[in-house]
């Protein structure tokens, strides 16, 4: 018969529940709790984008079947509300979308979810079936929409003030085929101060045609003479149908300051090949406290070296003007000549081309400055 | 029973359960390290996740209920601002990416003919009119106001620190304000498609980057809006 009470059995319980407890707390810290979102279920596997968007080429009148994988990474049972909504303007060009209960009349009307409400366990998922129907009478191009995620939640106790929510939005974008165009212009590049030291070199990207563009953006911020400066080699902006797309990008002070140049190049897939747009900008910037020093270090030696230059000048045109014939007398050697006109012998040997071991005959004519 | 010697003098001398918890130990040390090896016999799937976007404290905590504090104003026959700051340190927006698509925006806006509202919804003011303190013929309501929101003078970074991710593909927004029907969201921060997948980045902003025009002669009560943080992309 089992008996718990051996202290062998008892031992080899204890052992087990210890193990166990090692393997799968181990297994448990292997994973990090995200939040509450979703993706599409369904991914096309030769377009990695759809494994975070819904893009559909469709015709008028076309009906698509989707699903929508809605997913808690958390510690805690969630509710989640899931909805549609018709894409909405953002600064930046951004991609947002409508709230709850705004009236959709795009992208956001033609889905339709089979359920709006889900409960999910923790680390659980589940997939919400939805379809998309494209109505007869639409012109060609892409439309964008999304399938929001969020968290069902009582209303916030916070009284005054601004109430924060958090929710996730997957864009479903919808192509109309026929007549698509692609045309992306730079519609203006400034230069700003960031508030947090340094600019903010900000390329305005404007969607001219009827479909998304994803841009590559090349910024390059050289010396006025050339030497680079800083670099974003690629950066990657999608740009929808009609908006203006626009980005901070970061530029620290340059120590030295003085003039700048930022050239811009924006590069996308055109309907017909490689598209390429350019801009550039010059802009002054003062230095920073460490250039301030430099400079003033640099000046200082530019300043002594034109001094110099002055004095070597000077001295040669007094040489050549002034300068007159000595005849040496007995005596006299270089040293004592040059104490006598007040020169340096090295200047005296200089002039007079003189080699070591500058001795002086009696009677030799060397030039000498003129008596005072 | 038992010929052979050495075996008998193990059973005879050997601690049986002692030997048998020191073999379960080095093989639950085994088998932690089989988990954590990237050469596993282990199949362990972990899903790429979901983009997210939340509230946490410094140490990373989700925050239950954020919100953001205005500065008190007292009434006035003049217009007046009142100031708040969105992603305090301990609010901070965090946008997680543990997927392998880059490209993503967090923006923040609300149902466009919302309203800041009283307890009772008996007073309110704009929070996008077109004209700012007085109210304007281009929006649905009749009171006036606006709210304007400054990210670019705030601070990004990435979890755990910059090195791990980078931050140069992750841009601040600019001071927008809000207008109904034309700028009904403003951009926080967006990470373009060249930035790091699987990694997760906060904003904290800076001091009064949030400001609201309130309409002269506003009823002094306490007033409530809410606004939704979206990410997408």
């Amino acid at each position: 018969m089992f008996n718990f009470k051996s202290q062998k059995i008892r031992h080899c319980f204890f052992v087990c529940i210890f193990v166990l407890t090692l393997i799968f707390s181990s297994e448990a810290l292997a994973l990090d709790f995200q939040g509450v979102g979703g993706r599409p279920a369904y991914p096309d596997l030769s377009n990695p984008q759809t494994q975070s968007i819904f893009i559909y080429s469709l015709n008028p009148g076309q009906i698509k079947e989707d699903g929508v994988l809605i997913i808690n990474d958390t510690k805690e049972t969630k509710t989640l509300f899931v909805y549609s909504a018709d894409s909405s303007p953002a600064t930046g060009g951004s991609f947002a979308c409508k709230q709850f209960g705004e009236e959709n009349k795009n992208v956001g009307s033609w889905i339709k979810l089979e359920k709006n409400e889900v409960v999910l366990d923790p680390m659980k998922s589940k997939i919400i079936p939805f379809t998309v129907t494209v109505p007869q009478d639409i012109e060609s191009g892409e439309y964008n929409g999304c399938i929001a995620i969020q968290e069902k939640k009582p209303p916030q106790k916070l009284k005054g003030g601004i109430r924060l929510s958090t929710r996730m939005a997957i864009r479903v974008g919808v192509v109309i085929d026929g007549g698509l165009i692609k045309k992306l212009i730079i519609s203006d590049f400034k230069i700003s101060p960031n508030p947090n030291g340094g600019y903010f070199t900000t390329p305005y990207l404007e969607n001219k045609g009827n479909i998304s563009i994803e841009s590559d953006i090349q910024l390059v911020t050289r010396y006025i003479f050339g030497l680079k400066l800083y670099e974003i080699e690629s950066s990657k902006r999608t740009i929808f149908r009609g908006e203006t797309g626009s980005w901070n990008y970061e530029l620290k002070q340059p120590i030295l300051g003085g003039w700048y140049r930022t050239s811009l190049k924006v590069g996308y897939e055109g309907m017909d090949g490689r598209e390429t747009s350019k801009h550039s900008i010059i802009f002054f910037s003062k230095p920073t406290k460490t250039g301030w020093i430099i400079n003033a270090c640099i000046f200082s030696v530019v300043l002594v070296a034109i001094f110099l230059f002055w004095l070597y000048r000077r001295r040669k045109k007094w040489i050549k003007k002034d300068w007159v014939e000595y005849k040496v007398k007995s005596g006299e050697d270089i040293n004592l000549l040059a104490k006598r006109f007040d020169v340096s012998w090295k200047l005296l040997t200089k002039v007079n081309k003189l080699k070591p071991p500058y001795t002086l005959k009696v009677g030799e004519k060397i030039n000498v400055p003129p008596c005072s | 029973m038992y010929k052979h010697k050495l075996i008998r003098k193990l059973l005879g001398k050997l601690n049986i359960i002692t030997v048998f918890v020191i073999t379960a130990m080095l093989a639950s040390g085994t088998t932690i390290y089989v988990l954590a090896s990237d050469v596993s016999q282990f199949s362990q799937v972990i899903s790429a996740g979901t983009w997210s976007a939340d509230f946490v404290d410094a140490s990373g905590v989700t925050v239950g209920s954020p919100g953001v504090t205005m500065t008190g104003i007292t009434f006035s026959f003049d217009t007046q601002d009142a100031n708040g700051q969105i992603g305090t340190d301990t609010q901070r927006i965090r946008a997680n990416n543990p997927t392998a698509t880059a490209g993503w925006s967090v923006t923040i806006g609300t149902t466009n003919t919302l309203l800041w509202q009283n307890g009772g919804s008996t007073e309110n003011f704009d929070f996008n009119d077109t004209d700012g303190y007085t109210d304007g013929a281009g929006d649905t309501d009749s009171v006036g106001g606006q709210m304007t929101i400054n990210p670019s003078t705030g601070t990004r970074g990435g979890w755990p620190d910059n090195t791990a991710c980078p931050v140069t593909e992750i841009t601040l927004g600019s001071s927008s304000s809000f207008v109904e029907g034309s700028t009904d969201n403003i951009t926080i921060i967006s990470a373009s498609g060249s930035a790091p997948t699987g990694c997760r980045w906060h904003f904290i902003g800076a001091a009064d980057n949030i400001t609201q025009k309130i309409p002269a002669s506003q009823v002094a009560d306490t007033y409530t809006l809410d606004l939704t943080v979206t990410i997408g992309s």
